[in-house]
């Protein structure tokens, strides 16, 4: 599950951000580079507006645990980000936790990310 | 900016007032009017140290002899550059300029594999064994091979042997040691089986030099062999290779006397046949990258009639990183005419494009191109950017992103405290951490990431991973679904004998260096209720933390990783401890500074002063090579160096692109111009 959404969640990233709406819900929160924002609408709106056009995630490493009795997944992602035509890619990590939306799917619950390069 | 100096109009190039001799633009240096191109470069030399006359020194790269002017120009603060050392020659550079000298080349033939070891053979398709079952080619080969041997010299017990053979249309390819190659190549018109046989050698490595122009192959002694043309591309090579400046002269190639006397440009005047050969030939003469890199530094390819690069498109696989480059009196019209070089080429400091359509668009188009080349300095002569502006472009390059603070919404200090002592107690203590926070419900996994990019910066090496890589739950990699279970582990016990196996660690002090941490927080409702009385769950907290610490191992060298280690705490059971942790994922990757939030600008570092003594005669050395190069007066020369900032290959190339326009004055009197 942890795979298929990673692979999913940065597809989407990399083709066109704007399409991640319907994975969160009003009551997730987006912790960007330390700016949180809540709510889909705000989301997308912050993910639209970050400063790049061509992006591109590298996953290096997915790990995921089960958490608890809510049944959401905790998922801790390392990786590469390669971002317009910079060709030196940048360390990112990257934490979600994901809950079940009721209809047999997840939703994001909290998204956060940190560039973490040297 | 750099003001140039007065520069008179700009007109046709003969309109100056003495007439330079030749038209070979670009950075080929001045020459005595109306001698060939080739005695002229070489004469060039001569005549440079001879109107330079007593100013000569000896030992020409020598940094510390005194000049006698010296530039009035201030230098660049910083103390020695590291780019002086391009002055100062390196040794395997020294020998490739004594070679290319010569025309010999002799270092340049020693890099060279010796010989061929391929003939092509031609004739047997025309033989009474054509009709053989194989075409002939067995008895051809074993023709070749007792006849080879028979002509030995006769002391000699060798037995000429091909390794390889293959037929390809009319001819027979075959391979052998050098020794019998030449032994099998003295068979050529030999009869075989009626037929005469040609054979030819033929060189692998340069596939787009085929000496045969236009089915001429069948007559003898005509076409030069693949090793003469690369013989004489090797020497015309060497006329056009000034060691000094580290500088490779590909201009007006379609006029080069040595290149025409081979026939290359068969009465066209395309670049495009001969640049690839030229290419391969020059890639050849290094056995690596660096070494490449040291010994050519610039390349001009002035007056060559290009309208697109795509006809010398293999410059950017030979030279990737090349530094300057001069594309004076070209055809290039448009941004797009550059597009054969990728985004190759990219370390490119110094472009001209003087003479060129597109020079009248460059205002428009100076954007894209600094774009394009994210280290370029000099544009046309012009400084586009100063190299503070390029390390500040880098840097901004490697984060698109700003780099924030954490953000750090703790409740009631619970988050601060649990790291606080979480980050004391993991190197101590690892039982008593579990004892105090974490439970038989609590999860930890650990993943490595191995292909975590890092700066070039960092050098020191990466300590091995055996340790966690067992452990490792990194999904990319592990996706059975019992080693993802294995992997996990839950309870104190099963944490407690997993930390037994990982190093000791040392994080650093959280107090005094909390700058080696980035710790976010924020609350997180929703948990299980470890009471079980709340529905709709209790609220936890969620941290992410990124930092490093320095591993125990048991050699006495010391190992620095750097994590990211996500926590998810909640409150505890009821009579046990307060808080507890219900997940805990570490990542690990090779060490690298954490991303800092962006400083404030100016931490440049002060300049320093106490080199003025050495940076003052390294500058005068530097504005006399300038001087015996050009012919400027040494005050043009410097000035020339100022706002080249001091970069002698960088001051040459603008001096290519401009002197055009440089006033009578500029000159020394007794230069011939």
């Amino acid at each position: 599950m942890a795979k298929q959404f990673t692979e999913f969640y940065y597809n989407q990233f990399d083709q066109d951000r704007k399409n991640l709406a319907p994975l969160y819900r009003d009551n997730s929160m987006l912790t960007f580079e330390s700016a949180s924002v809540q709510g889909t609408a705000g989301i997308v709106e912050k993910l639209s507006a970050l400063p790049f056009g061509k992006v591109k995630h590298q996953v290096s490493t997915l790990d995921a645990q089960p958490t608890g009795e809510t049944n959401g997944i905790l998922i801790l992602v390392t990786g590469a980000l390669l971002v317009d035509d910079e060709q030196r890619p940048m360390n990112y990590s990257q934490t979600f936790q994901l809950l079940p939306d009721g209809a047999g799917s997840f939703y994001i619950f909290n998204d956060i990310f940190k560039l973490v390069f040297g | 900016m750099l003001s140039r100096p007065p520069t008179a109009p700009r007109g046709a190039r003969n309109s100056s007032p003495a007439t330079r001799g030749g038209d070979r633009g670009g950075i080929q240096k001045r020459s005595r009017g109306g001698a060939p191109a080739r005695v002229d470069r070489d004469g060039d030399l001569v005549m440079d140290a001879a109107a330079a006359g007593n100013k000569r020194r000896s030992g020409k790269g020598r940094l510390d002899s005194p000049a006698p002017s010296r530039g009035s120009g201030r230098g660049r603060a910083n103390g020695p550059s590291p780019r002086g050392g391009n002055l100062g020659t390196i040794k395997a550079q020294r020998a490739i300029i004594r070679g290319l000298g010569t025309e010999q080349a002799n270092v340049l033939e020693s890099r060279i594999t010796p010989g061929y070891s391929t003939l092509q053979i031609t004739g047997l398709s025309s033989s009474k064994a054509a009709s053989n079952p194989d075409g002939g080619l067995e008895s051809l080969l074993s023709f070749l091979e007792r006849k080879a041997t028979e002509r030995q010299d006769p002391n000699s017990n060798r037995e000429v042997k091909i390794k390889k053979s293959h037929m390809k249309g009319d001819s027979v390819f075959v391979t052998a040691s050098p020794g019998d190659i030449a032994q099998i190549q003295k068979l050529n018109g030999f009869s075989f089986a009626g037929a005469v046989l040609e054979i030819q050698a033929r060189d692998p490595a340069t596939p787009g030099l085929r000496s045969d122009k236009s089915g001429d192959k069948k007559k003898d002694g005509v076409s030069p062999s693949a090793e003469e043309t690369k013989e004489r591309l090797k020497a015309v090579l060497a006329t056009r290779y000034n060691g000094e400046l580290k500088l490779l002269d590909l201009s007006a190639l379609a006029h080069d006397t040595g290149l025409k006397e081979m026939g290359v440009f068969d009465g066209s005047t395309t670049t495009s046949k001969i640049f690839p050969a030229l290419m391969v030939v020059c890639g050849g003469l290094f056995k690596t990258r660096q070494e490449k890199q040291e010994a050519i530094v610039s390349v001009t390819l002035a007056d060559n009639d290009l309208a697109d690069v795509a006809d010398v498109s293999s410059l950017a696989e030979t030279f990737p990183d090349l530094k300057h480059l001069d594309l004076s009196r070209n055809r290039l019209a448009q941004m797009s005419n550059l597009d054969a070089w990728g985004s190759r080429l990219k370390h490119l400091s110094t472009l001209i494009l003087t003479g060129n359509p597109i020079e009248t668009q460059l205002a428009t188009l100076k954007t894209d191109i600094l774009k394009k080349y994210p280290y370029l300095e000099i544009l046309n002569g012009v400084q586009v950017r100063t190299p503070e502006e390029v390390a500040a472009a880098l840097d901004f390059a490697k984060s698109p992103i700003p780099i924030a603070g954490p953000d750090f919404r703790d409740v009631g200090q619970v988050g601060e405290n649990f790291i606080r002592q979480f980050v004391v107690l993991y190197d101590t203590d690892r039982t008593a951490l579990l004892a105090q926070f974490y439970d038989s419900e609590s999860a930890y996994s650990l993943s490595v990431n191995v292909v975590a990019p890092r700066s070039h910066k960092i050098s020191a090496p990466i300590a091995p991973w055996a340790a966690y890589l067992k452990h490792s739950r990194n999904m990319v990699k592990i996706t059975h679904l019992p080693a993802q279970m294995n992997r996990l582990h839950r309870g104190i016990q099963a944490i407690q004998s997993l930390w037994a196996t990982l190093p000791a660690t040392r994080h650093p002090d959280i107090q005094t260096q909390g700058e080696k941490y980035l710790i976010e927080c924020h609350a997180l409702p929703g948990l299980a209720d470890p009471t079980g009385q709340s529905v709709r769950g209790v609220d936890g907290l969620i941290i992410t933390m990124h930092g490093e610490f320095e591993e125990q191992n048991n050699s006495t060298e010391k190992s620095l990783r750097s994590f990211s280690r996500t926590f998810v705490l909640g409150p505890g059971a009821p009579g046990g401890q307060p808080i507890r942790v219900v997940s805990d994922m570490m990542a690990l990757r090779c060490w690298a500074p954490l991303a800092l939030p962006k400083p404030a600008a100016n931490s440049q570092p002060a300049p320093t002063n106490n080199n003025n003594g050495s940076e003052q005669q390294r500058q005068e050395a530097m504005a006399m090579q300038l001087v015996e190069k050009t012919g400027m007066t040494p005050q043009y020369s410097a000035l020339c160096l100022t706002e080249t900032g001091w970069d002698l290959e960088k001051a040459f190339m603008a001096f290519t692109a401009n002197k055009d326009k440089l006033p009578a004055d500029a000159f020394l009197a007794n230069a011939a111009r």
